[in-house]
């Protein structure tokens, strides 16, 4: 009962997804702020596919998200959208996200960057930024392992750790303890 | 008899040069002045030298030119972006508008001082086969209407522009550089920081300087030598940059004042088309090869404060032969605040239904009105109407006199219909 409240809180919560930032417009950033936006990566052709059915999986499932799938040209802009604020999730391969973390090649004009995983997705990682509310993540992580089958493929979350650690939210939702309290809170 | 053996030897001459393959009847070598040429490299703003998306007196020329000697100045489109024909309304979110907008240049003009004005010819603008016009999510005049991304990716060449997201239409090839100025000096720089530094504190929307992603990075990255008083390219200020006036034509020249020694010359974001008011926030937008000859007006900076340009019959040209036009006055619904006077705070505004001698508002609802049209009488959809206004549909003052309503129209060209 306690965590169907949280559930519904957490829905209403997602609505409100902040993403602060060095974006130029600030009419833009509502935008941002609006939509879940996942980011891919158009040099690595599965990650669109992918992403597109991980929106619509949240689309459906958690409305509040408004989440849309997008479409970077580079890896390296994914480094300078997650690394500059200006976007929170990313669909990552494993070795991509570990050098943004180390802020190793391509990615050392931006890193390291703090990242966590939300969950782990044939071959890929949902990574977002360490400051991605924590009650953000958990609706998100629970969406996805709970429909995990329309998303074609399994999601492999728990089958062995990720290459980036879980997002506090996300290891929550997946050992069944409650949320840490948000440090901070996020304009 | 010296004479005509000379004329024999001099017809053999040719005639060996002639069987030889030579024309020497073309014209193509004879040159006056050089051209100086500021070539582009690499894929984006970052990996060339001759590229800059900040504005500061330091940023050094990236070629010199006398007056009188034409520049070809290579440029990259306004978002310095990867898309092409391929794009989709996905690609848009992950734009990063840190990269707006790649300069070429910036040119030293020899003999250019602070205190000159430079006469900036446009003598030619090639445009290359691809251009795109975007709603970008909470950006252009109708950002509260127009919530969600929308390309239309456009097929050039130097008669007509041709979309398959905006099928039934062709734009008239009318380029122009959508930004062209000069490098302002310390004191401009001083005085443009306080004003929009006010203006933001305000809460109006004015962007400060922003080092993630500027270019040149030695003077404007975030370890840049100037990196909290580099300007950015959005706004249009007394040294031109984004004014994005489409009656800046070929032939017409623009009058700059110049703020630096050399004035510091720089051309970018070109658009093939763009209806008067760019309503979406994009044109056309391009890469192109743009040519100019330029003339230093010496001592007559003190004559003007802001750009002024000056022309022949270029404005005919882009008139239309036939149209439709709707008009606007500055009426509301009562209770709304508009968009644009949302930072000012009057809680007179919100509970009136007409508001006094607002040309912005007049202009809004004249374009609402001529998007339902394009939406009733010719089937686009509100998206496709929004983008054909854009790039083709002209807001005009009709007058700022009869109070409380100023009247804009929006006048939309009827040929660009196929």
């Amino acid at each position: 009962m306690r965590r169907r409240r949280f559930l519904h809180a957490a829905l209403i919560g997602a609505l409100g997804l902040v993403s602060s930032g060095h974006t130029p417009y600030r009419q833009w950033m509502v935008y941002r702020q609006r939509h879940l936006l996942i980011l891919t990566d158009r040099s690595d052709p599965p990650s669109y596919p992918l992403g597109k059915r991980v929106a619509a999986v949240l689309a459906a499932h958690l409305p509040a998200s408004k989440a849309r799938v997008t479409r970077a040209p580079h890896t390296e802009r994914i480094a300078s959208l997650i690394s500059s604020k200006q976007l929170d999730v990313a669909l990552l391969s494993p070795s991509d996200a570990v050098a943004l973390v180390a802020g190793l090649p391509p990615f050392e004009a931006y890193g390291p960057v703090a990242l966590r995983t939300l969950i782990a997705l044939d071959g890929y990682l949902l990574v977002c930024r360490d400051d991605f509310p924590a009650r953000h993540a958990y609706a998100v992580t629970r969406t996805l392992d709970l429909h995990g089958a329309e998303l074609l493929r399994a999601a492999t979350a728990g089958a062995e750790p990720p290459a980036i650690p879980l997002h506090p939210g996300a290891l929550a939702y997946f050992e069944g303890t409650s949320l840490p309290a948000e440090t901070e809170e996020r304009h | 008899m010296i004479r005509t053996g000379s004329i024999v030897c001099g017809v053999l001459a040719l005639v060996v040069l002639l069987s030889a393959g030579m024309v020497l009847g073309d014209t193509t070598d004879v040159k006056t002045l050089s051209t100086v040429v500021i070539e582009k490299s690499g894929a984006h703003c970052q990996d060339d030298p001759n590229c800059f998306n900040r504005y500061h007196p330091a940023i050094k020329p990236a070629a010199r030119a006398k007056p009188g000697q034409q520049i070809v100045f290579a440029t990259r489109d306004a978002l310095d972006s990867d898309l092409n024909f391929e794009s989709t309304a996905d690609d848009l979110a992950a734009l990063d508008l840190n990269l707006v907008h790649p300069m070429t240049g910036p040119a030293y003009i020899e003999g250019a001082e602070r205190g000159d004005v430079l006469a900036v010819t446009l003598v030619d603008i090639e445009p290359d086969q691809y251009g795109y016009t975007l709603i970008v999510p909470g950006f252009g005049f109708l950002r509260d209407k127009f919530p969600d991304p929308f390309i239309a990716n456009w097929r050039l060449n130097r008669l007509e522009a041709t979309s398959p997201q905006i099928p039934g239409v062709a734009v008239p090839f009318n380029g122009f550089m959508g930004s062209v100025g000069v490098l302002p000096g310390e004191p401009e720089i001083e005085t443009i920081l306080a004003r929009e530094g006010e203006l933001a504190e305000a809460g109006g929307i004015a962007l400060m300087p922003q080092p993630t992603g500027a270019q040149p990075a030695d003077v404007c990255g975030p370890e840049g030598t100037h990196k909290d008083t580099c300007l950015r390219t959005i706004p249009p200020r007394e040294n031109g940059g984004n004014m994005d006036i489409k009656q800046i034509q070929v032939g017409t020249t623009l009058l700059l004042p110049c703020f630096v020694d050399g004035c510091g010359l720089f051309v970018g974001d070109v658009h093939y088309a763009q209806g008067d008011g760019e309503v979406s926030g994009t044109a056309i937008e391009i890469g192109a090869r743009v040519t100019v000859v330029t003339e230093i007006r010496k001592g007559m900076g003190a004559s003007i404060s802001m750009p002024h340009y000056e022309g022949g019959a270029q404005l005919k040209a882009i008139e239309p032969s036939s149209f439709y036009a709707t008009t606007g006055i500055p009426i509301k619904a009562a209770g709304e605040v508009p968009i644009y006077e949302t930072y000012l705070d009057s809680q007179k505004i919100a509970s009136l239904s007409n508001l006094s001698e607002n040309l912005t508002l007049a202009a809004r609802n004249a374009l609402l009105d001529i998007i339902d049209y394009m939406v009733e009488q010719k089937g686009y959809t509100a998206q496709q109407a929004y983008v054909i206004a854009s790039v083709a549909v002209d807001l005009r003052i009709g007058q700022l006199v009869d109070v409380p309503n100023y009247t804009v129209s929006a006048i939309l060209p009827l040929d660009i219909f196929k």
